[in-house]
């Protein structure tokens, strides 16, 4: 779909979710940057009711992100968050997961007035960016802290924490198999990670991506908003704190580093999740576990482009190598990590 | 056949002239992001045209060391035993490559139970691998369009 068709489409698919867009015209269109599956774009709109932001979030057709995502499970949580208090996400409007308006899924939100949290972390002094954490701690605890019996039907909830965590495990085993070539890291991994079990923790809504980059600072400065909800699961909480542990160490200002102990504490204070549960080495721990799931995709993608080098997206999967790399280097240190807390316990 | 510029150098050439001249007066980020992901696979590219060939050979060198010294201290598995009479067969060093990653993924799976000293080699040997991707992707890792 040109994106040329987006506005008409966004009014129509507003239009059948609720009356007062019947008629509505964009007036402003602005691309947001962000994101490799998906466009998005803010619209300042005019309905009956006055004037109004919008988010489109738009996934063209064909468009092929790293780990493969059902929309309907995309769209049940966006609905649930927006329909329940505790997290700050944004107001899901409208959706169209079937292309009855877009040819592919679409989901359009209430735009909210506020900055990338990451800027926010880039203009801060380094020595003032601990304080910056405890909103990251507050609104991880948030996702976590969700009843997972009034998560949406459509996620597969895991049987019990041991067989969660092995069914984690297996996938690494799993991608080094599907491979056309042995991964020596893989298979490292797998047996590792299963003769270091980290003590179970309560099953929980996990977002998937969570990291600075899809939070938006609200303008009380108190608290952040969370976004990009594509990867939401339901798992093991440390895997998300995992996730963040790997971001922060890649894309700075590492917010994590500027105060550890400050993070933990307010994380553990809103989680309720003791010390044996929630620390720098399970955290360590859970950076393995929760990038299987996008090194497996670049995994994919890279035999692909090993079998046909004229595939679509050529370059990513060229620069996936480079990300595979460094995700090696990641898992290595937090190996060591984990082995040094052990020994010197 | 012109060997000169070598390959890395026409790579680092390209990616020179992407990185000042095509980027300058490009306001699109996502043509940023693009170009700087395109600068990122051909940095890659050059230093392993430099350096494959030679780290392939050293990997394989320790790893069969080490293989033959798990067999030779009468530690049981069928399975790198016949992965070590199965390496001879290969004539490429790509094939060769391959069939060492597969010994020390074979390495990998035994675990704590290979006893302090095999294991601390084999994390040596896993150590040596990722010198060698992380100088490939030049030490660290910049997401492109993201930093």
């Amino acid at each position: 779909m040109d994106i040329s068709a987006l506005p008409e489409a966004t009014i129509a698919c507003l239009a059948a979710a609720s009356e007062i867009y019947v008629g509505a015209k964009v007036l402003e269109i602005s691309p947001i940057s962000g994101g490799y599956s998906r466009l998005t774009f803010k619209y300042s709109i005019r309905t009956k009711n006055g004037d109004e932001d919008i988010v489109l979030q738009y996934v063209p057709l064909g468009a092929t992100g790293i780990v493969r995502i059902d929309r309907m499970v995309e769209n049940d949580i966006l609905v649930y968050l927006s329909e329940n208090e505790g997290v700050n996400s944004p107001k899901l409007i409208a959706s169209d997961v079937k292309g009855n308006f877009f040819d592919n899924a679409a989901f359009i939100y209430k735009a909210e007035p506020g900055r990338p949290f990451v800027d926010v972390c880039r203009d801060t002094q380094d020595n003032k960016l601990g304080a910056l954490n405890r909103i990251v701690a507050r609104s991880a605890a948030s996702v976590h802290g969700q009843d997972i019996k009034k998560l949406p039907n459509s996620m597969h909830a895991p049987t019990n924490w041991e067989d969660y965590l092995t069914s984690q495990i297996e996938l690494f085993k799993k991608t080094e198999s599907e491979s056309s070539k042995s991964r020596p890291f893989l298979r490292y991994m797998a047996k590792w990670l299963d003769e270091n079990r980290p003590p179970a923790a309560p099953l929980s809504l996990v977002h998937g991506d969570f990291q600075v980059s899809n939070m938006l600072s609200l303008n009380s400065e108190k608290d952040a908003l969370l976004v990009d909800w594509e990867l939401a699961h339901i798992g093991d909480p440390r895997e998300d704190l995992g996730w963040l542990t790997m971001v922060c160490n890649t894309i700075p200002p590492d917010i994590l580093a500027a105060d550890p102990k400050g993070f933990y504490d307010e994380y553990r204070a809103f989680s309720g999740l003791s010390k044996e549960i929630i620390n720098p080495e399970t955290s360590a721990y859970f950076l393995i576990i929760s990038s299987i799931r996008t090194h497996r995709g670049m995994m994919k993608s890279s035999d692909a482009l090993a079998k046909d080098s004229n595939q679509a997206q050529s370059v990513l999967a060229a620069y996936y190598l480079s990300i595979t790399s460094y995700q090696h280097t990641m898992w290595m240190n937090a190996v060591k990590i984990v082995e040094e807390m052990k020994r010197s316990r | 056949m012109l060997i000169s510029p070598s390959i890395s150098e026409i790579l680092r050439g390209v990616t020179h002239e992407m990185g000042t001249s095509l980027k300058q007066g490009l306001n699109d980020p996502v043509k940023n992001a693009q170009i700087d992901t395109i600068i990122g696979v051909l940095s890659s590219c050059a230093v392993r045209s430099e350096n494959e060939k030679e780290w392939m050979k050293k990997e394989v060198t320790s790893i069969l060391s080490v293989a033959k010294k798990f067999v030779s201290n009468d530690h049981s598995s069928d399975k790198i035993s016949k992965a070590l009479k199965d390496f001879d067969s290969n004539e490429s060093d790509e094939k060769k490559y391959q069939s060492a990653s597969n010994i020390l993924s074979l390495l990998g799976d035994l675990g704590s139970s290979l006893g302090e000293e095999l294991a601390s080699e084999v994390w040596s040997l896993m150590e040596q691998r990722l010198q060698h991707e992380a100088y490939i992707i030049g030490g660290g890792f910049e997401a492109a369009g993201r930093n």
